[in-house]
């Protein structure tokens, strides 16, 4: 049945489509129940890992005070020589400093390296459909990466100078080692910005050739320059050399073969992919968020529409990310107990590992989240459709995922510091063993609602846009917050992996042993709170100049 | 109407199908970075993959061969 006759089906005969809906209504109730069993289960979910798992697995031990005398038996070239500037906010506020520019940056660099192949696909997808919505977000996307392009620079310069101004030797010794990379990271620069502004303009100036190049190029240019810079931010945690020993003055400070074992250290590709989906999944969670707020605030049946699809449509990218995800980290992860198994230990098996439950955690809600929105969101199509076999399937789906996650979020031993420590309590539940079949399930329930979202309710569902309920709007919003939040994790697990170190088991953090590091817990809920509450405003006021609504084209 | 199952069944098929390959590679992911190496989850996966890809092969061709063998004989296409 074509998208048409379902219309017109609709159209036809409102009092009986009233009495389908009411019908629905009774017969598919319980939405924000379960929106509001999720928000509680969440709550309680942070709570454990505060009040459980950190205490529980001694993660208030700093890594500084576990690496003992290692970190005095470093080289003493790369001890500081210069009397250190503090910033005194909880005895970490350089590394708060630290945390909160970059951590920031890195989701307003992810709207680039996801957003602009989000943004150029929707555009291939509108040339090849002739729906006038693809080009439409394809245009929002872009001029929202246009005006938050400079914000995001701007936490990249803060926190070039905070490197400079409070971790001056590792900032010399970086620059030196990765001096062709991020020589190579600047030209790639420059190049991105004039293709995203070159983009930007030239659309209906240029062909749909020369336009959908730039595009492409853009992207391109985004995924090269990230390549460049995750050579030092993946050569800080696994090196691929011992030690820094430097030549002489000239266009190598080192010698070529030591450059190259840095540059493509052992995880450099793997943290590369792993990024590209993680921000392909974020961009569309933010999508789904947004197109969630302008829903509310939009009260035209055209506009509604449309941002009830951009909902949809952001989620389903989302889900894309998220299914591919985990295959990517768990590769990442073995790169990384293959280079430094010191790091993989501290993260897997020892007082770094509340972080990791606190975001497989986040990605379990975050599955979830979107299996309430998809069952929310589709609950009239399926009565459309004429069947209720559909709906309690992603009903069933959303309790066996319920229990996977149960699964998930288990510590694997409490009351003790490593995994391995003796008179632990080993949890029987937080065995990998079971942890693994309970992410393939997880992966295959998204694969199985995404490909019958696609295949199946593909027509059926075009005649319901408009139609969001409070509980599909509630999941989209709460799926943009988790997938924001599951970043800012994931970016703090790879540094504190690596503490004591800024370039791990070579460079120590500048203040030595006096200084501890990682961030504490309540130190880094505090930079995750401040970070998402910038970036949550940012998105949201210049969202409100980039979008493009249906019914007032002409104010774009 | 007929038409309608026959898409719904074939559709259905083409899910298991993308299920079953994505358990299969996932099974095949487990043994390169399974720390001890788990042979459950892994043979878990591969078998439930099979069943999937077969179910949804078998699915699309016997709603397909139901639909058109009875083209003379009053079946599915003629129904509409």
């Amino acid at each position: 049945m074509n998208n048409e006759t379902v219309e017109k089906k609709n159209q036809k005969d409102p009092e009986i489509q009233n009495q389908i809906d009411a019908k629905g209504v009774s017969f598919f109730s319980g939405g924000m129940k379960r929106f509001w069993v999720l928000i509680i289960a969440l709550v309680i979910f942070f709570l454990f890992v505060i009040f459980i798992v950190y205490p529980g697995q001694n993660g208030t031990i700093s890594s500084t005070q576990l690496a003992g005398q290692a970190i005095n038996q470093t080289n003493p070239s790369f001890n500081e020589s210069l009397p250190l500037q503090q910033v005194n906010i909880n005895n970490q506020g350089r590394s708060m400093f630290i945390a909160f520019v970059m951590l920031t940056h890195v989701i307003f660099a992810n709207l680039h390296l996801g957003g602009s192949w989000v943004a150029v696909g929707s555009e291939s997808i509108f040339l090849f459909r002739k729906q006038e919505r693809y080009n439409r977000i394809a245009r929002s996307l872009t001029l929202f990466n246009v005006i938050l392009f400079s914000f995001g620079a701007t936490f990249a310069i803060a926190g070039v100078l905070f490197f400079i101004a409070l971790y001056p030797t590792f900032a010399s010794h970086a620059f030196h080692v990765y001096w062709w990379p991020l020589f190579a990271e600047a030209i790639l620069f420059a190049t991105e910005i004039v293709l995203i502004y070159s983009y930007w303009f030239g659309w209906k100036k240029l062909s749909k050739r020369k336009h959908q190049m730039l595009g492409y190029g853009y992207a391109v240019s985004v995924f090269f320059q990230t390549l460049m810079i995750n050579m030092l931010a993946s050569g800080m945690l696994t090196p691929g050399i011992t030690s820094i020993s430097y030549s002489s003055s000239g266009l190598l400070t080192i010698p070529l073969e030591e450059a190259f074992a840095a540059w493509f250290n052992p995880t450099l590709w793997n943290l590369q992919w792993h990024r590209l989906f993680a921000s392909l999944a974020f961009i569309g969670f933010v999508l789904a968020m947004l197109g969630a707020f302008h829903y509310i605030k939009r009260k035209g049946s055209e506009d509604r529409k449309y941002w009830d699809w951009v909902g949809s449509y952001g989620l389903s990218w989302g889900l894309v990310g998220l299914i591919i995800q985990p295959f990517l980290g768990l590769i990442y992860m073995l790169s990384i107990s293959n280079a430094n198994n010191g790091a993989f230990q501290m993260i897997m098996h020892g007082p770094r590992a509340w972080e990791m439950v606190l975001m497989i955690g986040a990605l379990v809600f975050l599955f979830l989240t979107i299996l309430l929105y998809f069952i929310e969101r589709r609950k009239k199509v399926f009565l459309d459709m004429g069947t209720k076999y559909l709906y309690w399937l992603f009903i069933i789906f959303f309790w066996i995922a319920a229990l996977a996650g149960f699964i998930l979020i288990q510590p694997a031993w409490l009351n003790g510091t490593y995994f391995f420590s003796p008179n632990n309590w080993i949890n029987p539940l937080g065995l990998m063993r079971y942890k693994y079949v309970a992410l393939g399930i997880l992966i295959l329930i998204g694969t199985a609602i995404l490909s019958i979202d696609m295949l199946i309710l593909k027509k059926w569902k075009e005649a319901r846009w408009g139609d969001l309920t409070f509980a599909g709007r509630s999941s989209l919003i709460l799926s943009g917050f988790l997938g924001i939040f599951i970043i800012e994790v994931m970016g703090f697990v790879r540094e504190s992996a690596r503490d004591p170190w800024t370039i791990s088991q070579i460079i120590p953090v500048a203040g030595g042993a006096s200084y501890s590091t990682p961030l504490t817990l309540q130190n880094i809920f505090g930079v995750w709170f401040l970070s998402i509450a910038v970036i949550l405003i940012a998105f949201w006021i210049t969202s409100k100049a980039t979008a493009h609504h249906p019914e007032k084209a002409e104010e774009m | 109407m007929e038409q309608e199952k026959l898409h719904f069944s074939t559709n259905s098929g083409v899910v298991l199908i993308v299920l079953g390959i994505v358990a299969i590679v996932y099974s095949t992911i487990i043994p390169v970075v399974q720390y001890p190496y788990n042979v459950f989850a892994s043979w878990f996966f591969l078998i439930g993959g099979i069943i999937f890809i077969t179910v949804g092969i078998l699915l699309i061709f016997t709603m397909k061969r139901r639909y058109h063998s009875h083209e003379t004989e009053g079946g599915l296409k003629n129904e509409q």
